[in-house]
């Protein structure tokens, strides 16, 4: 240490240590002189005498500074300097190379680590692999008995996820919650930060809980945002739903619930048994109970609300082995329930049922793949490493061809004697340097992308990502860019060490014939680039066109000026009946700029459900299905649907008259071809009594949902106040221009109603663009990984041309002097780019008819073929190649012919 | 010259400990400890100076030897060596193993 410490202190003070040198043995020969003088030579003799004594100065000197210094230290200092100056003498090579590392290096970490969010990140649990979902609803009473006898578990635990209105010191605002069996932290293997987590004691008495009455897990996300990690709130006492409950923990940070990484985050989780209490939707006595003989009826994924359960494998145990076993107890637990009123079709189609067990440690949303889904998810997995491609590809192009314009150099240095090794070193340096920089500006490029893509893709409503940048990728891409980089830096090194040194030095006419060879590596790259980065375009294309062509999609009535504002009756004190409906629907007349208002379940929840038809022409089984809607009086009319026959709904339609419903003109076509429907009655079955509607009106057709099969639009709207208890409302508002002021005047009805009721506002594009979000995020990752293709592969053609052009700066130069004009050199400079260009388009355009079949499903209105897609994207790759190829013929065309002739 | 004893006839790192030796005594510049050892060994060692000067740079290296300028007899500047007390060490060192490797000769010569 000590050696190394002095020998550094050398390497810093070199001169001075020169100096000193020189001094001490001038020193000693003046010495040495004088004692030969006295000694009785004379002066000039006595010097020499002393001199020869001393022997050679310089080889003494050289073998105490290598003593001293560190030798390969000053080679690298050397290699380094030498190294930059190479590199700042051509800035264009430098600045490409650079950045296609920095872009393949930051971009490829950026998606990745998206891609780690959204498809492959594990929950933050204890062994997560041995998480599996059942997605089977069952009943309470059912799940006890799954859960007590199965053998293959360590845990069951069963999950309702909720919108909820918390409040805090008297404020309410919304929040993302659940409600979980006792048993869940457990099973997930989640213990509190702060406090504790719920156990099975917090969980036993339906609308109670348990000892300590109601309590609530929170998030430490939520603790953060509205407790400012205030470690008093252990005993805090909130309302959830307008129902008090004592929190009792803070989960750990990391941890967002078992949903997985890109559903909402949980904020607040309370045990199920409150259920009754805090979200009385009206299948939680059903679920509970498991009365009325509808226990574990086919259907079922609707019956009781979506609760899916999550449960542990004990170690050892496959998931097959799970399946089997559960399946065996659940055709067991369904024998135990049949007999009572079960018909013998439900028997047989229960016989038929079975739980399906699929691996959870991603999480319950997460993205699983299957069918075409997984097919996509490849695609979108591969486009980074596309990408990645794209950029190694580049680096080692130019470096090649920079290999190519170099080989005189390495043979004039073997020739003056550099050893092989040194030279080999030499470029290695220079790689290496290249590496650095590029890598040094993708690291930082990494995290600024991350958010970038962040913001562009995720949405605060259908897609939750927490993306950090991963490190594992970000050296992965880092290794695998720098190792093409310095691979292929070495080429000329390698190259020269076995090349003949005199055909080397005498080939002046290297640079007469570059650019002549047909297929040189470079080229071949180039192609390949253009062949990549053409199917990501033509996919972000294809897919914009969809969102486009859904947007555009003739719904049957005009979307414009149509506001919805939706609540769920959540925290609300006054009692979730038609009173409250009544209410709102009074209030509600006369707002100011308003022509229409009408009332219904939120336009998003309709059910495509068995119906039989009195009276009704026969049809196949299969065909006797209908949409059901919600509707209250005045939702016709706001929403633009007109009447074609009968009458509409009215107030009078509450739920003390008989059922009516409207219907329709699909459904009156299908099952009333020649009838006409008005007075006959619609049975939907239903668990406990089957509903049944008279008809009284026929309405024109309308598709909200757009995309959706014409099938969709035969839909029997039934009156709101007929199908009670309703847990939603929507209030449509037709505006009659500006919707500006009419949001806060609506806002401050519902507030003068209920202080508790939050309201969620929207267009009615708005509300559908949700429903296609899927299509939207990958659209926007298409195009952005689109883009960053493009422009990799146009920086590998700018720096291919730009070599090609600075090779044949000799030949461009003679044609110059022979007569030839500017244009000429563009043109034939910009020839060779367009070829290149071409036979990558022709290639890309065959690849991505292959890969684009694979995004097929998602496409709406628009074929993997369109002529238009196809033209756009291919025209913007040969505007921006060509663009990229121009540049360096323009350099070209402004060489001074004399300049030129007397390069090198 | 028959009785010079050359660098290479030295028994090999008696050059270290000569030089370590002859800087117990004092500070000295290079040349005066090539001439003590010449003078102290009655001319039979001579130390040359393609030895001295990459020893003195080596045991700089080691810590055993510091230097710093100053002034001869006769007023001119020069590069005095001294020894470091880590140099003591190793002359001690040196000094024991040479006195070993000397009995040990002695020992072989008189049965001889």
């Amino acid at each position: 240490m000590m050696q190394l410490r002095r020998r550094l202190r050398f390497l810093f003070r070199r001169a001075e240590f020169e100096r000193a040198l020189d001094e001490e043995m001038r020193f000693h020969l003046d010495m040495r002189t004088q004692e030969n003088m006295e000694a009785g030579l004379p002066p000039e003799e006595a010097r020499w005498a002393a001199l020869r004594r001393f022997g050679n100065v310089m080889l003494l000197k050289e073998v105490m500074r290598e003593m001293w210094g560190l030798r390969w230290l000053e080679t690298l200092w050397q290699d380094l300097r030498y190294g930059l100056r190479m590199l700042r003498r051509s800035p264009a090579f430098t600045a490409v190379a650079v950045l296609s590392l920095a872009l393949g290096i930051g971009a490829n970490t950026a998606i990745f680590s998206i891609m780690d969010a959204l498809l492959m990140r594990m929950l933050p649990v204890k062994n997560p692999e041995e998480l599996v979902c059942l997605r089977t609803s069952v009943s309470f009473p059912a799940y006890k008995k799954l859960r007590d006898r199965n053998q293959s578990f360590s845990g069951l635990a069963v999950i309702r996820f909720m919108e909820t209105s918390i409040t805090v010191n008297g404020e309410a605002e919304p929040a993302y919650g659940q409600m979980v069996t006792g048993n869940y932290y457990a099973t997930l293997g989640v213990n509190a930060v702060l406090g504790r987590a719920l156990s099975p004691e917090d969980d036993q008495v339906p609308g109670v809980g348990g000892p300590q009455g109601p309590v609530a897990v929170i998030s430490y996300d939520y603790w953060k945002r509205r407790f400012a990690l205030d470690p008093s709130v252990v005993g805090k006492a909130v309302t959830i739903n307008g129902v008090p409950v004592k929190i009792v923990g803070v989960t750990p940070p990391e941890f967002f619930g078992a949903m997985g990484g890109t559903d909402k985050p949980v904020d607040i989780t309370v045990p199920i048994m409150l259920q009754p209490r805090v979200y009385p939707v009206g299948t939680t006595a059903l679920w509970l109970n498991g009365q009325q003989g509808s226990e574990l009826e086919y259907d079922g994924s609707d019956e009781y609300g979506w609760r899916p359960m999550i449960a542990r494998l004990k170690p050892g145990v496959t998931m097959a082995q799970a399946q089997a076993e559960l399946n065996v107890l659940f055709q067991q637990v369904l024998a135990e329930r049949a007999g009572s009123a079960m018909d013998e079709r439900r028997q047989r189609e229960n016989a038929e049922r079975k739980l399906e067990l699929t691996p959870a440690g991603k999480g319950l949303f997460a993205m699983v793949p299957e069918r075409p889904t997984a097919l996509l998810l490849l695609a979108v997995m591969a486009a980074p490493g596309l990408v990645l491609l794209i950029a190694c590809a580049n680096v080692a192009n130019l470096l090649l061809a920079r290999a190519a314009a170099r080989q005189k150099e390495v043979a004039v240095r073997l020739a003056i004697g550099a050893g092989r090794s040194r030279l080999i070193r030499q470029f290695l340096t220079e790689s290496v340097l290249l590496a650095l920089m590029g890598g040094a500006i993708g690291v930082a490029l990494a995290s600024w992308g991350r958010n970038l893509l962040l913001a562009w893709i995720s949405n605060s409503e259908f897609l939750f990502l927490r993306a950090e940048t991963d490190t594992r990728a970000l050296v992965f891409t880092a290794a695998a860019t720098m190792a093409a980089g310095i691979m292929f830096g070495l080429a000329p090194a390698f190259r020269a060490a076995k090349a003949n040194l005199a055909t080397m030095l005498k080939d002046v006419g290297v640079s007469a014939r570059a650019g002549r060879r047909r297929w040189e590596p470079g080229k071949v790259l180039v192609v390949a680039q253009v062949a990549l980065s053409l199917p990501l375009l033509i996919g972000a294309g294809l897919l914009a066109r969809s969102i486009q062509n859904m947007r555009s999609f003739d719904t049957g009535f005009n979307r414009e000026n149509l506001l919805l504002f939706t609540t769920e009756f959540l925290g609300s004190n006054k009692p979730r009946s038609g009173a409250l409906i009544k209410e709102i629907g009074e209030r509600m007349v006369g707002i100011p700029g308003a022509r229409a208002v009408g009332l219904s379940h939120p336009p998003g929840m309709v059910g495509w459900m068995k119906v039989s038809v009195e009276g009704a022409a026969p049809l196949p089984e299969g065909e006797m299905f209908a949409s059901r809607f919600l509707a209250g009086p005045g939702y016709l009319e706001a929403v633009g649907i007109p009447l074609l026959a009968g009458r509409d709904l009215s107030t009078r339609d509450n739920e003390n008259a008989p059922k009516v419903c409207v219907v329709s003109a699909a459904l009156a076509g299908k099952f009333f071809p020649n009838t006409n429907p008005i007075g006959r009655r619609l049975t939907f079955p239903r668990p406990g009594a089957d509903y049944q509607a008279e008809i009284v009106g026929v309405v024109k057709d309308v598709r909200p949902w757009r995309g959706a099969e014409a099938k969709f639009s035969r839909t029997a709207y039934c009156p709101i106040l007929q199908d009670l208890p309703a847990s939603y409302l929507t209030l449509e508002v037709r505006a009659a221009g500006n919707l500006a002021p009419i949001i806060p005047e609506v806002r401050r009805r519902f507030q003068d109603i209920d202080r508790n009721l939050l309201l969620d506002v929207k267009t009615w594009d708005a509300l559908t663009d949700g429903m296609q979000f899927d299509r939207i995020w990958l659209s926007r990752l298409a195009s952005g990984l689109g883009m960053l293709a493009l422009l990799l592969a146009c920086v590998g053609l700018y720096g291919l041309m730009a070599y090609s052009v600075a090779r044949r700066t000799n030949e461009i130069g003679i044609r110059m002097a022979l007569g030839a004009e500017r244009g000429d050199v563009i043109r034939m400079v910009l020839r060779e780019t367009l070829w290149l260009v071409l036979i990558g388009i022709a290639v890309g355009l065959a690849a991505s008819q292959a890969l684009t079949k694979i995004i097929s499903s998602m496409l709406f209105g628009v074929k993997t073929t369109d002529l238009a897609t196809l033209s756009v994207a291919t025209a913007l790759l040969l505007g921006v190649a060509l663009f990229a190829g121009y540049l360096p013929a323009r350099r070209a065309s402004r060489l001074d012919p004399i300049v030129a002739l007397r390069h090198e | 010259m028959d009785k010079n004893i050359t660098k290479s006839e030295l028994l090999p790192g008696t050059l270290d400990m000569l030089i370590l030796r002859t800087l117990r005594r004092g500070p000295l510049h290079g040349y005066g400890i090539a001439q003590h050892i010449q003078q102290v060994s009655d001319d039979v060692l001579q130390v040359e100076e393609g030895s001295l000067y990459p020893a003195l740079q080596r045991m700089q290296l080691q810590g055993w030897i510091a230097s710093e300028w100053g002034e001869t007899a006769n007023n001119r500047r020069a590069r005095f060596y001294r020894l470091t007390p880590a140099g003591r060490k190793q002359l001690e060192r040196e000094v024991a193993g040479f006195d070993r490797i000397l009995a040990a000769i002695a020992r072989v010569m008189g049965t001889a």
